[in-house]
Formats: structure tokens, C-alpha cells, sequence
């Protein structure tokens, strides 16, 4: 049986996408009170560790 | 004393130096500018000017990119190497990876620029949808698996295919942005976090990268919606408000998109007291006229956008204006509370023109009729 690897480009994107729901999810709420200067910030960061440990990790291998 | 030959003329070499032939050293060919088929990112345009000129090609990749922006001379130029510079003919290899990296950089790039120059704002929307556009792209292009190869029919294909499902992830984009505007953010909220989970889950079975792009096109018209406060429960369209008395006058002005014009200047605004009234446009341009008597307070918030407040003006991201007006004994004071998501308001007063964000025709024949110019008139006049 083959033992799957950790796919890092997941768990990374899975991890800021929780951060960032979870502070979206708090401005929602009224919890907080998101300004574009914290969010745009937020999102760029978000999607540039998506980006950064795709293009680090490379391609995944085709089963 | 025995004389060295001269560089170059072979005639004088000596038998000590074996003579060169075809097979042993081929004649080196001339340098030629190509595009680079295995050091290419988009066209192979930067790899060839970095191997014709010895530099790393990188440099020109950043240059392209900080010349796009400049007049767009950067794309201009890209675009005329890559139509009249031949290719070399060679393999790609590892373009995908690389591809992705200078994506992001583009992207961020183009972010920015959107959010470093607020006189820009104008254009910081394009901006940033045309990067959200090509991070889009390019995590398509890496889950259809990248390169298409030298088949001609494949490359279209997945080109169509790409297209197509492009549209689709930008048309859901909308579709959440509204849907968030509309009230259902909580709900997209709890829906990214969970697709978050599921990532975080998977990646130790090996993963489910598709997941990534539903979960994006979740977060980030959320994000956009929240951080600029647009609220859609006003409605869409065009809204024109003139009331004449003070019954007719309402306490909140409220529109979706579109544009809201409230014209006071035919109303009696009561003297010695201050009349409030709030204005909510999520995305658009909100107009206020108001009586030349009447002393005007306000507070005005913006996530995106302008405001050109009688002669006073500010734009950008998060703009923040409050601005009181103490009104002297026998004059009638309004203030204006005012919330845009994305967008610019206005507060002209009677007798004057409506200021930098409109330049129409018709400002020069009102001046000519007597009416005062540009400056939308003082706080208390």
C-alpha cells in the first residue's frame, strides 16, 4: 500500500484560509471592525503563501 | 629568435598544434537573439535577452514588470519580442513553478500599486480585479496540469477550457461578493473556514489542491465586501430625491449600486437647530445638495473611493472625514452622516457646481450664466 506524503500547498492554503475566515467571520459578527487597510494587506499575505509554497513545492506528482 | 604568429592567421601554426577539425570543434555559431524554449516563464522573452546578454534573466522579468506599469511600455515591449524574436526550438522544462512565482509577483505588483496611490483609485479596482484575474489563471493553468505541450489542438483545448472555467470562478466571485453584500457573509464566512479545515485535513492524505480555488473565490470577495462595508439592502439603480418640505425629508438615504442624488436646495431647513440625516451607498456615488443658508456638518466614512465635501476633498482607502460646522444664532445646521463601501459623495452647495468628479459640458455654460465655479462652496456660507 502506498503511504501518501504530506501535501504542503494544502495544508498551508488550509491554514490561511482558516485564519482569514476566521477574522472575516469575526467582522461579520461585529467583533471586530475590518478596515481595508488591514484587510488588503491580510489577503495579499494570504494569497502569497498559497502562491509561495506552490511554486516552492513545484507540480504535484500524477498518481 | 623565433616570431609568434600572428592572432588568428592560421598559416603559421606549427605542427606542435594539431589543426582543428569539424568533428574535434565546431566553429562557434553567431550569437543570435532567441527566445528561450526551456528558460521560459510566459514566451521565453526574458530567458533569450538574459542568455544573449550574460545577465541573469530574472532582471529582465523584473524589469517587464515594473516597465507594465509604467504607460504599460513593459507589456508593449514584451509583446513586440515576442512577435518578432524567434524561438530557439528547444523544450520547456520547469516553467510552471517559475510561472507561478512571477504570477504572484505580478499580483502583488499590481496590489500595490492599487493601494500605494490613492489618486489612483480610479484605476485600483481594475487592478485589482485584472491580478485576482491572473492569479486565477495561473492556479488553472497548474491544475490542468501546466505545460500543453507542442499538440496544437490540446493547447486550445485547454485554453477553452481554462476560459470557461475562468468565467465561472469569476462569475462566482460576483455571485459571493453579492451574496455577502446582501447579508450573507456569516454564512460564507463559516463556509471558507470549513473549506479551510478540509484543506488542512486532506493535505495529510495527499492533499486537495482543487479545493484551494472555491476556498479563494469564498475569502476574497468576502474580504473585499467587509473591508469596504458594502451593503447592497438598498437596492440597485439610479435614485433622485427632491423633497420640498421638511415632511418629505427622510432621515436615512439608502441605495445598493447606483447613484443617489438628494437635492435640499428647495427645502426650508428649520433655523436654530440641526437637522441630521445619514446617506448608506454600497457601491457607487452618492450627490447631496444642499441649501445655501444651511451650515453643514459631517462624517463621512469610505472604504474605497473620494469625498468632495463642499470645498474640502479626500480619497483613497479607509477615508475617514468629519468636519463640524458651528452654525451662528438664525441659520439652520445639517449634518450628514454618510457611509460609502466603494465609491465618492459629493455635498454641493446651492449655487455652486459639483466638483473633481465631474467635468462635464455643462460647467462652463453654468459658469457663463452666472453660477460660482469648481469649489462647491464653504462649510457655513
Amino acid at each position: 500500500m502506498r503511504v501518501k506524503r504530506l501535501d504542503r500547498t494544502s495544508l498551508v492554503a488550509g491554514v490561511v484560509i482558516v485564519i482569514t475566515g476566521i477574522v472575516l467571520l469575526l467582522d461579520q459578527l461585529d467583533a471586530i471592525d475590518l478596515k481595508f487597510g488591514y484587510a488588503a494587506p491580510l489577503l495579499i499575505a494570504a494569497l502569497g503563501a498559497i502562491l509561495l509554497t506552490a511554486g516552492l513545492e513545484g507540480p504535484r506528482d500524477r498518481d | 629568435m623565433e616570431s609568434r604568429p600572428a592572432r588568428g592567421d592560421l598559416s603559421t601554426v606549427t605542427e606542435d598544434t594539431p589543426p582543428q577539425t569539424p568533428d574535434q570543434a565546431p566553429p562557434p555559431e553567431p550569437r543570435r537573439l532567441t527566445r528561450s524554449g526551456s528558460d521560459s516563464v510566459i514566451g521565453g522573452v526574458a530567458g533569450g535577452l538574459g542568455r544573449y546578454f550574460g545577465i541573469d534573466p530574472i532582471l529582465f522579468r523584473i524589469g517587464f514588470v515594473v516597465l507594465a506599469f509604467i504607460g504599460a511600455v513593459g507589456v508593449l515591449a514584451y509583446l513586440i519580442l515576442l512577435a518578432f524574436v524567434p524561438s530557439d526550438g528547444s523544450e520547456r522544462t520547469s516553467g510552471t513553478s517559475k510561472a507561478v512565482a512571477v504570477a504572484g509577483a505580478v499580483v502583488l505588483g499590481c496590489l500595490l500599486v492599487t493601494f500605494l496611490s490613492p489618486p489612483l483609485f480610479v484605476f485600483g479596482p481594475g487592478l485589482l480585479i485584472l491580478g485576482l484575474v491572473g492569479l486565477a489563471g495561473v492556479l488553472l493553468w497548474r491544475a490542468l496540469g501546466g505545460s500543453a505541450g507542442d499538440d496544437p489542438a490540446r493547447t486550445v483545448g485547454r485554453i477553452a477550457l481554462a476560459a470557461l472555467i475562468g468565467v465561472a470562478v469569476i462569475g462566482a466571485g460576483v455571485g459571493v461578493g453579492l451574496a455577502a453584500a446582501l447579508g450573507g457573509g456569516v454564512v460564507i464566512a463559516i463556509l471558507a473556514v470549513v473549506a479551510g479545515f478540509a484543506l488542512i485535513g486532506t493535505a495529510f492524505v495527499g492533499g486537495a489542491r482543487w479545493l484551494i480555488v472555491p476556498a479563494l473565490a469564498l475569502v476574497l470577495p468576502l474580504g473585499i465586501v467587509s473591508a469596504a462595508g458594502i451593503d447592497l439592502n438598498g437596492g440597485v439603480g439610479d435614485r433622485d430625491y427632491r423633497p420640498s418640505t421638511t415632511a418629505q425629508l427622510q432621515d436615512r438615504y439608502e441605495l445598493g449600486i447606483g447613484s443617489l442624488i438628494v437635492d435640499l436646495r428647495d427645502i426650508d431647513l428649520p433655523k436654530d437647530q440641526t437637522t441630521n440625516l445619514a446617506v448608506d451607498v454600497g457601491l457607487g456615488e452618492a450627490v447631496l445638495y444642499v441649501p445655501s443658508d444651511t451650515c453643514v456638518s459631517s462624517n463621512v466614512q469610505i472604504g474605497v473611493g473620494g469625498s468632495d465635501v463642499l470645498d474640502r476633498g479626500a480619497d483613497g482607502v479607509d477615508v475617514t472625514y468629519a468636519d463640524d460646522a458651528p452654525a451662528p444664532a438664525g441659520r439652520s445646521k445639517l449634518h450628514i452622516d454618510a457611509d460609502i463601501g466603494m465609491g465618492v459623495i459629493e455635498v454641493v452647495r446651492e449655487g455652486y457646481l459639483r466638483d473633481q468628479f465631474s467635468h462635464d459640458w455643462r460647467n462652463g455654460q453654468e459658469v457663463a450664466n452666472g453660477i460660482k465655479d469648481f469649489d462647491g462652496g464653504t462649510k457655513c456660507a
